[in-house]
């Protein structure tokens, strides 16, 4: 830090010993080290101490906490999947990420308040955004707090047979394209958007991998990430 | 014997054991982080995994304790990246939030060793008697030394283990527990004294 005032102890012995670590380690600013080196040249009781000093750096214990990097990872990344509101999430046209979506109003009206959702509708497979819709409104129904991950149960197969991801997408994407997205890869959005505007889709465990590059590849989509293993 | 010391070749930052790291690519990360791309934080989490597990060990000590101090210190960046105001490094700023998660853990599951460094009367020198076998190997004195780490205020291992394993100065330091820069070299002055009590001060034997 400089222009720091140097206020040096009455004893210059007590104040060049006070810095020895930092000499040693380099970590002095200029004025201290000349202060340090200059006093050491002179005082053979300073430079044992150093020699000491140098000695316990060199047995300070090298060994840490034995704590896998990849097993924090998947629980931080877990835990940053987890972080969705707990209140009743934004109606879907204001929640997609593109305002090219919403200009081109790609859902149907009854669609944007999930509330007036017909029972029956997501019923109905043939009508491909009706299903996607669907299985955005059945996750996403204001009345139900946001349950953990691992409690979804979307329209796709059962937990077992699929894993999970986090995607988000580009800004620009286009309706078209996240359809698209999500339909070539065989992915199900279950949860989102999250305060990092990602979604969390399944995918077909069986195909886990080839389905996370097929949507790594896709022009709407900004970020995949694994949040399982990709051993079947 | 009176020789010179060693000349250092430069008085400018050297990497300590734990490795300095580029300032400036951290800056970077944080600022992705910021607009919360997930990438750059993963690239920032195993960047400071080692170094925060290594701190945290030494601070704490069951292992799930380092885990889940470690945790929580990455989702206070994660969450508040924006609060990094850029006048320090970054890692001073995580450090900092480590080192407050972790007193927060000893505060609820330790007794904590008051900091009374100043009066080692109650820590005389080891009886030469009990003094282990001189012909201990350097493995076995290191052990010794990590068990003596353990007899030192939570302050006094920080202040040992911030200066001597991640090569931090001592105003970083200051940042880092929040204290003035003359207590942090205080600290650290009766931690080695504290150390070399505990082994009377005959180093040479361990050698």
């Amino acid at each position: 830090m400089s222009g720091q005032i140097l206020r040096l102890e009455p004893d210059p012995h007590v104040a060049v010993q006070r810095l020895l670590p930092w000499y040693l380690t380099g970590r002095l600013e200029t004025a201290e080290h000349d202060i340090v080196e200059t006093h050491l040249a002179q005082c053979p009781e300073c430079r044992a101490e150093l020699e000491t000093e140098r000695q316990w750096q060199l047995l300070h214990p090298g060994h840490g906490a034995q704590v896998d990097v990849e097993e924090g990872w998947a629980r931080m990344r877990a835990r940053l999947s987890g972080q969705v509101p707990a209140t009743a999430p934004a109606p879907l046209d204001t929640a997609m990420p593109a305002p090219a979506v919403r200009r081109r109003g790609w859902l149907p009206p009854a669609w944007r308040t999930p509330a007036r959702l017909p029972s029956r509708a997501w019923a109905a497979p043939a009508l491909l955004s009706a299903g996607l819709a669907a299985a955005i409104v059945f996750t996403l129904r204001p009345a139900a707090p946001v349950a953990p991950l691992a409690q979804y149960h979307g329209l796709a197969a059962p937990a077992e047979t699929s894993a999970t991801a986090v995607v988000r997408f580009r800004p620009d994407a286009t309706e078209a394209q996240i359809r698209h997205g999500l339909k070539d890869s065989g992915a199900r959005l279950v949860d989102g958007p999250t305060v990092s505007d990602a979604y969390v889709v399944r995918l077909p465990r069986e195909h886990y991998a080839a389905a996370l590059d097929k949507l790594r590849k896709e022009p709407g989509v900004a970020l995949v990430e694994a949040l399982e293993s990709a051993s079947p | 014997m009176n020789t010179a010391p060693t000349p250092q070749p430069s008085h400018r930052p050297a990497a300590a054991a734990g490795g300095l790291h580029d300032d400036a690519e951290d800056r970077r990360l944080v600022a992705c982080v910021c607009a919360h791309e997930l990438a750059a934080f993963e690239s920032l989490y195993r960047r400071y995994h080692p170094r925060l597990c290594r701190f945290l060990h030494r601070m704490l000590r069951p292992e799930h304790l380092v885990e889940e101090v470690l945790d929580d210190t990455m989702i206070v960046v994660w969450n508040q990246a924006e609060r990094f105001n850029g006048t320090s490094k970054v890692s001073t700023w995580i450090f900092a939030i480590a080192y407050r998660k972790a007193l927060k853990a000893l505060s609820r599951h330790e007794d904590p060793v008051p900091d009374t460094a100043e009066d080692d009367a109650d820590h005389p020198a080891a009886d030469p008697a009990e003094r282990p076998d001189a012909r201990m190997s350097l493995a076995q004195a290191r052990a010794a030394i990590d068990t003596a780490l353990r007899t030192l205020s939570a302050d006094q291992r920080a202040a040992v283990e911030l200066t001597y394993f991640h090569g931090f100065s001592y105003p970083e330091i200051a940042q880092i527990v929040d204290c003035p820069t003359d207590t942090v070299k205080t600290r650290m002055f009766h931690a080695r004294k504290r150390l070399k009590t505990a082994f009377g001060g005959q180093l040479d034997d361990w050698l």
